[in-house]
């Protein structure tokens, strides 16, 4: 087993709104070990990405972290206070976003935004720290690096400023990454020139990382494990492979049915009926149950939990797929 | 067979003003020559990365631009010389669905009004029996009846969407230009989107031009594909032989870079380095030479055209015998 960075456990977010609190992320737990990629996937809604912000505790009002811990080498996170928390964000534990201006300020120069980061983490002089960014630029396979430390961010392309921001959000050399959907905005030839500088670096870096994406065909090259939730809370978790091809809880199995693959034929596609009911309005019991297809009485009555059905391998359905 | 609509070298250049006096210092070359045929009832996929033209093209063809130069026949007649009422009968048979079913609805018309505007637009059916035929269009799109009242902000992105369509089979099109229209929605929805798609098609025996950036949608939604670059199709065919046997390197990367569900984890392998280019100043010869693995000496001088190399299969390359090209090729060039 490998060394465990990252434990979640039981992690619960509420939102205060007018029609009341909604848990949009509901007793989450996963460990991740060190070196190895966790893909997160769901889809709008889901929660996924308040999770990765909730451990990085980027929430804001009227968001609340509510429950449960993130340990970190088993630190707890959540109990930190809020001025050690900023000493980890960006040195121990970064994140990457979907679109790279949420992490980039567009009046600032690239280098100097890496600049002030690995400053303040590392505790570089600016010359020292500017050899650092300089290394890092040319390390994600940005041309011209000299020149890109002077630009602003809406110099570069789309892609560009993606490798920009993973410079920048790995030049503390992090043990935790979070990439919540990094690579959706971008062209797939991008798409693939990207994934694999995320890969590339962790091997080099050894991070954990967490990966978010609604897209299983990049979940299915990149992750080791992979989590899938629904409606704020998890229905299955489970070594990728086995995943992809045994999945056990009917979401799984009907969100895999109904996504085209090249060279896959059939005239019409398995669709989800229904849509995914709005966190003000889940059902008692199991949030999947109006469009689940193997629905018992049970289901109705009570919440399934996570249990463990496997090495590996936990479901949280009363009647789920059987094993093959 | 004759062809629904045929494109012949048609070309959409935006330009680019600058200073004081609003000056044209350059232009966009979005859609730079493309010919093309479509035949009824089938699905056309267009496909390519962002900037490649095929939304440009798409809204070209049915007249949201005009564009700078080429023809456009539609069912033999001159598509781009109809003006005036000639004009608007005929955009009755052409409609449009967008990707962004957000912006395509009007926020502060209800669902009945949107509805019901096609009818009005086109003086298509007495006022009275309007708010029949909406309620009847939502039945078809799968909505209740009962949605008539409620505004467009009310609905999912799923829902949008079945709206956007309603409205656009309202007055019996022959010919469906859809623009990235599932890209926007989650994939259960997605799915739920692309079936109802194909039932309208049975139904109501449309033609579809399907533009999209995510090639396993197009390899399940068309019958045949166009792949763009900068402004051309580099190569269009059958989608089993395109997906099977692609022959333009560009082509080839692009199935190559789609991740594959079941795959397993795997040591990623970037299929193409670079990015597009400006399509200000596209490269010369062929657009694609600076990222091509496979270019050779003459690729940067001249632009390769569309030849046949199997049955309804054209590719623009010059490893694939362009009339002055071919011989040329030195054999180093060609590898598998």
């Amino acid at each position: 087993m490998t060394e465990i960075v990252v434990s979640v456990r039981e992690l619960q977010t509420t939102f205060h709104t007018r029609a009341g609190p909604v848990r949009a992320v509901d007793g989450i737990s996963y460990d991740i070990g060190k070196g190895r990629t966790l893909g997160i996937v769901g889809e709008s809604g889901c929660g996924k990405s308040v999770t990765s912000y909730s451990v990085m505790r980027l929430i804001e009002p009227p968001g609340e972290i509510t429950g449960g811990a993130v340990l970190l080498h088993g630190e707890d996170l959540l109990s930190l206070p809020e001025e050690r928390m900023q000493d980890y964000r960006g040195a121990r534990v970064a994140m990457i976003f979907q679109e790279p201006m949420t992490a980039l300020n567009p009046v600032l120069t690239i280098g100097y935004q890496m600049d002030e980061q690995i400053m303040r983490h590392m505790g570089l002089t600016r010359r020292q720290s500017r050899e650092r960014a300089l290394e890092m630029l040319e390390l994600v396979g940005i041309p011209a690096p000299r020149e890109r430390y002077a630009s602003y961010p809406h110099q570069l392309s789309g892609g560009m400023r993606q490798r920009a921001m993973i410079a920048m959000a790995l030049s503390c050399e992090p043990d935790f990454l979070i990439a919540d959907e990094p690579t959706t905005a971008l062209d797939v030839t991008i798409q693939g020139q990207i994934l694999e500088l995320i890969q590339r670096l962790q091997e080099r870096l050894q991070m954990a990382v967490q990966f978010i994406t609604h897209d299983l065909g990049v979940i299915s090259e990149i992750a080791d494990d992979v989590l899938v939730m629904y409606a704020g809370t998890a229905c299955e978790k489970a070594p990728t492979d086995q995943l992809m091809d045994a999945p056990r809880h009917p979401y799984t199995v009907a969100l895999l049915q109904s996504i085209p693959r090249i060279g896959r034929r059939s005239p019409r596609l398995p669709a989800i009926g229904g849509t995914v009911p709005t966190l003000h309005e889940l059902p008692a019991g199991c949030p999947f149950q109006n469009r689940c297809p193997r629905v018992v009485d049970r289901c109705r009555a009570a919440r399934p939990a996570m249990t463990a059905v496997a090495p590996g391998r936990e479901l949280a359905c009363f009647n789920p797929v059987d094993e093959r | 067979m004759t062809a629904l609509l045929s494109v012949r070298d048609l070309r959409k250049h935006f330009p680019v003003r600058n200073g004081l006096l609003r000056r044209e210092t350059a232009r966009v070359h979005a859609v730079d020559g493309v010919s093309l045929d479509v035949e009824p009832g089938e699905t056309l996929g267009l496909v390519g990365e962002s900037g490649c033209g095929k939304s440009t093209l798409g809204r070209t063809l049915v007249r949201l631009y005009e564009p700078t130069s080429g023809s456009v026949e539609y069912r033999g007649e001159d598509f781009l010389a109809l003006r005036g009422e000639r004009l608007r009968t005929m955009r009755r048979r052409i409609q449009m669905i967008f990707q962004d079913p957000f912006a395509s609805l009007d926020p502060r018309m209800t669902v009945g009004q949107i509805l019901c505007e096609p009818f009005k637009v086109h003086d298509a059916s007495p006022p009275r029996e309007r708010l029949e035929r909406a309620r009847a269009l939502l039945e078809t799109v799968g909505l209740k009846a009962a949605y008539l009242n409620r505004y467009p902000h009310e609905f999912s992105g799923g829902q949008r969407q079945r709206i956007s369509i309603a409205r656009a089979i309202a007055l019996n099109p022959e010919l469906v230009v859809a623009d990235e229209p599932v890209s926007a929605l989650d994939v259960s929805i997605q799915a739920q989107i692309l079936n109802l798609l194909k039932d309208l098609q049975q139904e109501f025996r449309l033609t579809y031009i399907f533009i999209s950036h995510d090639l396993a949608v197009v390899d399940h939604f068309c019958d045949r594909v166009a792949v763009m670059y900068l402004g051309r199709i580099i190569e269009v065919a059958p989608k089993d032989e395109l997906f099977r046997n692609p022959r333009h390197p560009y082509t080839q990367a692009l199935i190559e870079a789609v991740p594959c569900v079941g795959a397993g984890k795997k040591q990623m392998q970037p299929a193409l380095r670079g990015e597009v280019p400006s399509p200000v100043k596209p490269p010369t010869g062929c657009h694609f030479h600076p990222r091509c693995p496979k270019r050779h000496d003459g690729c940067d001088r001249e632009y390769p055209g569309l030849v046949e190399v199997g049955p309804g299969h054209r590719v623009a390359c010059h490893l694939h015998g362009s009339g002055t090209g071919a011989g040329a090729i030195p054999a180093a060039g060609i590898q598998p």
